[in-house]
């Protein structure tokens, strides 16, 4: 169980990966971009957040964006990421350390994902 | 003469190169007829007197090809109906049971090579342009698709009853819809490249079209503005209601897509050389370079390439279906004050209400 923020900007998906990761028994804050994000994670004293969930594709500033925004913060770069995208080629784009999910995914594999991420966080 | 001879020199014409069979002291047997046109060997018997050192190729080609039994390959020119032309010439010995019986002389014109690579080049980045396109069509259904089995996974293993599934029925037939969409957009793409595509003409308004399709369209999560200013009573033209869909909601998305949130979007109906529809954004505008992108099949503009989710397809296929209904669609815009898409359609029977 987790604090996941899921960031993306299209409504529908954002609303059935709520209810996904709900259902997995996580506890979901959302944002509708990065921008507002960003802000929502500035603003958290101490840090809730334990996984973001963000959609590669969004307008302004984009999920590799994003991520790249987070490392700058040396409070926000520990969180780890997860990025979901529609293009196969993109775990070569991503930063080794950011998780990919490929859309489109079973719900199954996005609530292993983040129980894997978790468990890392938790042991170290 | 036995089949397997005349197979040969049904071979040696299909060839695209001068084909030149020389008997040992250089004299030539056979010249397929690319080699006959270059050298405008065309009588039956010219061959006849001929040898190898008659060929005009450049002097030291000439001599080499008399020395040098080869294998051996150089680029030089050869004159030809009064020209220089650069070619590729190549000499192999043929050898008939272990003795030197002649040799093969091969000419390619280097100006085939030349047209042949830029066609492979154009070729490559046509394709290239397709793959990214593909890309761009398989994002877009990647989301719908991600949204229909989130849902069906959600039912499968319970979490989710059917009688809630009900409310969210709405959202699974737009995302079916949305992907019907995309599909149609590939085959008729397809279908302009091999020239297939036919309208199914009816009598139709376009403003009343326009208004009913505006009406469905205002997405309230955008928070766009959607404005119709009806500036004539009718406009009554002969199109094809899906393909007419396609353009104009291409056009509006478009619109919508690229201009800020909150903005307004003015389509305008108007009555000028045809039925005219002009949809007006408050966005970024287009820089002049990148207009003529806008058409092309697959391009994007600028930085938008990367950003925000669409189809590359969207605005050519718009304007080929347009052009096929005998209109046009095309952009004026200037960078920080918006663009604006003018529909120009053929009004019916050449005449308003």
């Amino acid at each position: 169980m987790a604090r996941v923020l899921l960031v993306e900007d299209d409504i529908h998906l954002r609303l059935v990966t709520r209810l996904v990761l709900e259902q997995g028994g996580h506890v979901v804050d959302e944002s509708p971009d990065a921008l507002q994000a960003l802000r929502h994670l500035r603003h958290e004293r101490p840090i809730k957040t334990e996984v973001i969930v963000a959609d590669m594709r969004m307008p302004e500033m984009n999920g590799l964006e994003f991520v790249a925004e987070l490392r700058t913060h040396d409070r926000l770069s520990p969180i780890p990421v997860i990025l979901l995208t529609g293009d196969v080629d993109a775990r070569d784009n991503a930063p080794p350390e950011v998780s990919v999910v490929i859309k489109p995914f079973e719900p199954s594999q996005l609530l292993e994902q983040i129980i894997q991420l978790t468990a890392a966080t938790d042991t170290n | 003469m036995g089949l397997f001879d005349e197979a040969l020199k049904v071979l040696a014409d299909a060839v695209d190169r001068s084909v030149i069979v020389a008997g040992p002291e250089g004299k030539v047997l056979q010249a397929n007829r690319r080699a006959r046109t270059l050298l405008s060997w065309e009588q039956p018997d010219a061959l006849v007197t001929r040898s190898l050192e008659t060929i005009p190729f450049a002097l030291s080609t000439r001599s080499r090809l008399q020395r040098d039994p080869g294998p051996w390959e150089e680029e030089t020119t050869i004159e030809a109906r009064g020209r220089l032309i650069p070619v590729l010439v190549a000499k192999r010995p043929i050898a008939v049971r272990g003795r030197r019986a002649g040799s093969l002389v091969l000419i390619t014109d280097l100006r085939d090579v030349t047209t042949a690579i830029a066609e492979r080049d154009r070729a490559r980045r046509n394709d290239l342009a397709k793959t990214r396109s593909l890309h761009m069509v398989a994002h877009d259904m990647s989301g719908a698709v991600t949204i229909i089995k989130g849902y069906v996974a959600l039912v499968q293993e319970g979490s989710l009853g059917i009688d809630e599934l009900e409310r969210y029925v709405p959202v699974l037939a737009d995302q079916l819809q949305h992907m019907e969409r995309l599909l149609n957009a590939l085959l008729d793409t397809a279908r302009l490249e091999e020239g297939g595509l036919e309208l199914r003409l009816e009598p139709l308004d376009l403003a009343d079209f326009v208004e009913d399709l505006v009406r469905k369209m205002r997405a309230p999560e955008t928070g766009h503005q959607l404005m119709v200013r009806r500036e004539a009573a009718g406009l009554p033209i002969l199109a094809d209601p899906i393909r007419l869909d396609s353009i104009v909601r291409n056009v509006l998305s478009n619109a919508i897509k690229y201009s800020p949130e909150g903005t307004v979007v003015t389509c305008t109906l108007r009555l000028d050389d045809g039925a005219t529809l002009e949809v007006a954004d408050e966005g970024g505008g287009i820089a002049g370079d990148d207009q003529s992108l806008l058409f092309t099949r697959f391009g994007r503009v600028g930085e938008l390439a990367t950003n925000p989710p669409g189809v590359g397809l969207g605005l050519f296929l718009s304007r080929e279906l347009a052009r096929l209904h005998g209109g046009d669609l095309t952009v004026t815009s200037e960078v920080g004050k918006g663009s604006r898409f003018t529909l120009r359609m053929p009004l019916r029977d050449g005449g308003a209400r």
